[in-house]
């Protein structure tokens, strides 16, 4: 694995596994529709992290209804289906209500994925703050490893995600950038109050 | 890439022995290649995802 924070990239040479072929094919149709950046667990797993996940999470910027209902009608086409709603209408409230909506493959409920608007401007900042990483098969945008860590070791704080963010730290020893990770630190506090 | 022979030194409590499982696993991924670890990882993520399918 090869991290050029310059560049903004991971070079990831790994064998994919079921969950990233998964993940590859959802996003080659989201990503005709709208801009996106995966956040939080499946970054740390796709890295390596000894542990499996029953849903990855996805930011997707804030889209009309009409652009929607075409993404709808592609995954449903490509065989996913929202487990909260059938109507797409219904789906789409949901999401304009700031609600993650889930998307697993036909016939299943995991892993899925969990698509929401960003709601706070921490949560926008993401899509400028992002990495790609570079599989095989293809590209996966997720955000910066910076943002990964102080999300899951100040806001989320589970065992889980403290251990997930002990995991970035440990591999990308001496390439990151506490300074950042600090400043996105006092941004969360300051949100949790 | 550089392959570093190292042990794990065992926790004196389970979280501590948590804990320094995640840095040696994380120092493994770091040390050996993409595939070699991925390989052993697939098998924790596949088998999951082949027990939905069942």
């Amino acid at each position: 694995m090869k991290y050029a924070p310059e560049k903004k990239e991971i070079i990831l040479k790994r064998k994919l596994s079921e969950l990233d072929k998964m993940v590859l094919r959802f996003i080659k149709i989201l990503e005709k529709h709208v801009d996106y950046v995966i956040i939080s667990g499946y970054i740390s797993i796709l890295l390596g992290r000894a542990r499996a996940t029953e849903d990855v999470d996805i930011f997707i910027q804030k889209i009309s209804e009409e652009q929607f209902l075409k993404l709808y009608t592609e995954l449903k086409k490509s065989g996913f289906w929202c487990i909260n709603a059938e109507d797409e209408k219904e789906v789409f409230s949901y999401l304009k209500d700031n609600l993650a909506v889930r998307f697993a493959e036909k016939d299943k409920v995991i892993p899925n994925f969990e698509v929401k608007f960003p709601k706070r401007i921490i949560d926008q900042e993401t899509f400028n703050d992002f990495i790609i990483v570079k599989t095989e098969k293809g590209n996966i945008k997720i955000s910066s490893l910076e943002r990964q860590i102080a999300f899951k070791k100040y806001y989320l704080k589970s065992r889980r995600d403290i251990e997930d963010a002990l995991h970035i730290e440990e591999l990308f020893k001496g390439k990151l950038d506490y300074n950042k990770i600090d400043k996105l630190k006092m941004v969360i506090n300051s949100i949790k109050t | 890439m550089k392959k570093e022979i190292r042990f794990m030194k065992p926790g004196r409590n389970n979280d501590e022995d948590r804990i320094n499982f995640i840095k040696f696993w994380a120092n493994y991924v770091r040390t050996h290649p993409d595939k070699e670890w991925s390989k052993q990882q697939n098998l924790l993520i596949n088998s999951q995802i082949e027990k939905l399918k069942k």
